[in-house]
């Protein structure tokens, strides 16, 4: 059972009806900070993205972008890293790291504000601003991780029948 | 603290007061990388140029709706008693007295 109530994903919803946005799944985490998470996709030269709002009781409301699932090597790791600090020191507003455990490279962007004064508005903005960015990035992203094309990112959860 | 008319409200903390070593970069990425991947709000990267190691966060908000008491907290709270806990391991790292099992060793 949720301890604390995430009330920013029921001003977040009806944001989404009100600008007719339809292109996010969604699913409850059901947690102790009673996570929901909405994804989409950002498509791009190299493939897809998926790109996941992740809101719950915190102050904290993330933006996550899977850059590339499963694309970290022994090779390419000095490569991207060099890639990521370059942007990091650029960009105020979004933050890309590579996670070791599933040799992922991910762009999170975080926005802070409590429960009555988040602002779906400001959250979508900030949405859109990365899907802009992107395709600039994508010639440098595909020289870093040493491909043309990205791999399906839900690979791995695949059944088969 | 860089505040404007943007909505974009910045905190950049100047973490060391020179450049990383040359051999040290290497190691100091990859744990700035570890510390940005286990920490939200943290931005952790070496200055393109100067290659000393920046910090920063980013608070966006509208202007109707900035909270200086929120920005304050998180520099009391959630800021100091972070390098509290990292900051001797981050110059650990750039002196080259913390030792990393992924570090080829000599």
């Amino acid at each position: 059972m949720a301890n604390a109530k995430n009330e920013k994903s029921a001003v977040f919803e009806k944001f989404l009806i009100s600008e007719d946005i339809t292109c996010f799944d969604k699913r409850n985490i059901e947690d102790e900070e009673d996570t929901v998470v909405y994804r989409s996709y950002m498509q791009t030269d190299m493939g897809d993205m998926p790109i996941f709002v992740l809101l719950d009781a915190t102050i904290y409301s993330v933006i996550r972008v899977v850059v590339g699932a499963n694309v970290v090597t022994s090779e390419n790791y000095q490569a991207i890293t060099d890639f990521i600090n370059r942007e990091n020191s650029i960009y105020k507003n979004f933050k890309y790291y590579v996670e070791q455990d599933d040799n992922s490279v991910y762009l999170d962007c975080i926005y802070i504000s409590s429960n009555t004064a988040f602002e779906p508005e400001l959250l979508y903005v900030l949405m859109n601003q990365i899907v802009q960015y992107m395709p600039k990035a994508v010639p440098a992203l595909k020289e870093a991780m040493g491909i043309e094309q990205l791999p399906d990112p839900f690979a791995q959860h695949a059944h088969e029948h | 603290m860089v505040l404007d008319d943007t909505v974009f409200n910045l905190m950049r903390l100047i973490v060391t007061t020179g450049a990383v070593p040359e051999d040290r970069r290497q190691a100091v990425g990859r744990y700035l990388n570890e510390l940005n991947g286990q920490f939200k709000i943290f931005k952790y990267y070496l200055g393109a140029e100067d290659h000393v190691i920046y910090m920063d966060i980013s608070v966006p908000s509208a202007e109707n709706n900035f909270n200086p008491e929120l920005l304050v907290r998180l520099l009391a709270e959630v800021l100091e008693p972070h390098l509290e806990e990292f900051y001797p391991t981050i110059l650990g790292k750039v002196l080259g007295t913390e030792t990393d099992p992924a570090e080829k060793v000599n």
